[in-house]
């Protein structure tokens, strides 16, 4: 009998046994794809809502910097002035001309650009490319202070700005002309005001900057009523040029958050992106303003004064950033994309000084 | 009987221990191991919702804190602006008006509602935030309504401000906030203020 039971141990498993534990083994099986699918679709999504909300918060981080400095080194300069095509068509729809049949504009520290249309081409854009429509567009101005060595400025002295009938020349010293390059956007300032101009050519043995008016940008501009003519009174003011970065926020048709920054070395403006999947941008100022009973007005999302341009105390920015891919359910109505929005407030520190002192 | 040996060895040459080994596993052995795969597949799913979990809580932390820092960047606003004196940066009854251009009732020691818009007195944070002018868009005029439209739902912050000496102030934030649960969380943000609005611009 011995014998017959270690035969027994030979044997495998009985059919049914194996059926059981087959069947077993495939339910068990089944389960654990599924719940290796379903770890997948949420592993997808998490890592997917992490990237946006890294995008976000850079977003945030990037423009909340820009604010902070916004009309640093600007103090003393009264008025900027700037030909209200260039201002039209790189700034803002709806600048604040005032008076209303001035050619030329006040540009404030902090332009407001509320809504943007659909099929706004970006100028000069490469590739080309739409804003964002229904999206908001921000300029500010800040001085770079590290140009000329960190010193600032280059100082020109009374008499060395000519004004002639299709362009404006500036003399020079042999030390100073290597300093510039073609295409690059300066700020001339003088006592009370500024006017921005973009170099056309750089002549260096006679060390002259020319700005000819007959540039893609319509910065240069001559004539009584010019900028360059009202900084200089004609040339006899003595002035200083400066590199003022006019920089602008806006979201692009292909949903990339963009920083573009005039005043740069070696170019007219440079573009680059912050953030991509953005699918809103919108800004609201804060005033410091009052009416007769005390009452302050409510943020605004368009600066039409130049009243309210001098009040901003403070820029709300909501930014919306959708993932990659589809982490939802896609239905007829939605692509599946999850949005992530979030606002905060920045105090724009250096645009208060007019108030403070 | 060599002969027999051989045919011994040949039937049972392996020895008892060889021949377990053969045996394979019991069905009772496979349920066993089974179950205990089971329960480590359950963990590795529970894993999962931990992961969620903590996605939506950074979520929420990084809203919060951007709740908090434009409340702490309001102040230092107030302060720079002078659109309130230092005095008047304050709680609802700690609130100096002397010196100020006009009257401040403080802040509100209590959570409050959050607005997306300051009310008349172009201050968030106080008690008139859900404030709308109505649809003359005028403030102190008879149609002024409570707009529960600018609230912004489920959260609540408050403001504690201490004074530490005349010329500091210790200012806490805390935005109170639901997770995808309901539960109400607080987040706090401390920041101090100086009573120097020039020395920014210098």
């Amino acid at each position: 009998m011995g014998s017959n039971h270690k035969i027994n141990r030979h044997d495998g498993f009985s059919m049914i046994e194996l059926m059981i534990s087959l069947a077993t083994m495939t339910v068990i099986t089944g389960a654990a794809f599924a719940l290796i699918g379903s770890s997948l679709k949420f592993s997808n999504a998490t890592y997917h809502t992490t990237d946006s909300e890294q995008a976000l918060r850079t977003a945030h981080e990037v423009i909340n910097r820009d604010l902070t400095t916004a009309g640093d080194g600007l103090r003393g300069i009264g008025t900027i002035q700037v030909p209200k095509a260039f201002v039209q068509s790189y700034l803002t729809q709806s600048p604040v001309v005032e008076p209303p049949t001035s050619d030329y504009v006040n540009l404030a520290l902090v332009t407001s650009d509320d809504n943007l249309p659909a099929n706004t081409a970006i100028p000069q854009a490469s590739p080309a490319a739409n804003l964002l429509a229904g999206d908001d567009r921000i300029t500010m101005l800040t001085v770079d202070t590290d140009f000329n060595n960190g010193i600032g400025s280059v100082s020109l002295p009374a008499n060395k700005i000519t004004i002639a009938a299709n362009d404006t020349t500036l003399q020079l010293t042999s030390t100073d002309i290597g300093k510039f390059q073609v295409n690059e956007v300066y700020a001339i300032v003088s006592q009370n005001s500024a006017a921005f101009g973009v170099i056309t050519a750089v002549n260096t043995s006679t060390n002259t900057l020319i700005m000819a008016n007959s540039n893609s940008y319509g910065l240069n501009q001559t004539g009584a009523a010019s900028p360059f003519y009202i900084v200089s009174s004609n040339g006899t003011k003595p002035a200083s040029i400066m590199r003022v970065k006019i920089i602008q926020y806006f979201v692009n048709d292909k949903n990339l958050l963009m920083r573009r920054q005039f005043g740069v070395k070696g170019a007219t403006f440079v573009d680059s992106t912050v953030a991509e999947h953005v699918t809103n941008i919108q800004f609201r100022y804060l005033m410091n303003l009052t009416d007769a009973n005390g009452f302050v007005p409510q943020p605004v999302r368009q600066l039409s004064t130049s009243t309210q341009q001098l009040a901003v105390r403070e820029v709300e920015t909501t930014i919306a950033v959708e993932t990659m891919r589809p982490v939802n359910t896609v239905t007829a109505n939605n692509n599946g994309k999850q949005v992530i929005t979030s606002t905060t407030a920045t105090t724009v520190r250096n645009l208060q000084f007019r108030q403070a002192l | 009987m060599q002969v027999h040996m051989l045919n011994n060895q040949s039937r049972q040459q392996p020895p008892r221990k060889q021949l377990h080994s053969e045996s394979g596993v019991t069905i009772l052995e496979m349920v066993v191991a089974m179950l205990i795969l089971t329960i480590g597949l359950l963990g590795l799913a529970a894993s999962i919702g931990y992961a969620v979990t903590v996605s939506n809580k950074g979520r929420n932390l990084t809203n919060s804190k951007l709740l908090v820092v434009s409340l702490l960047e309001q102040m230092e606003t107030l302060r720079n602006t002078e659109q309130l004196t230092f005095g008047q940066i304050a709680n609802q009854g700690a609130v100096d008006d002397s010196g100020a251009p006009k009257p401040f009732l403080g802040f509100p020691t209590a959570f409050q509602q959050l607005s997306i818009n300051p009310g008349p007195d172009g201050i968030f944070g106080t008690s008139d935030d859900l404030i709308s002018p109505g649809p003359d868009n005028i403030y102190g005029t008879s149609d002024d309504i409570v707009d529960p439209t600018w609230e912004v739902k489920g959260y609540q912050r408050q403001i504690a401000i201490t004074t530490l000496s005349t010329n500091l102030k210790r200012i806490q934030v805390t935005v109170r906030y639901p997770d995808s649960g309901g539960q109400l969380h607080d987040m706090v943000g401390v920041s101090y203020l100086n009573n120097d609005t020039r020395s920014n611009f210098r």
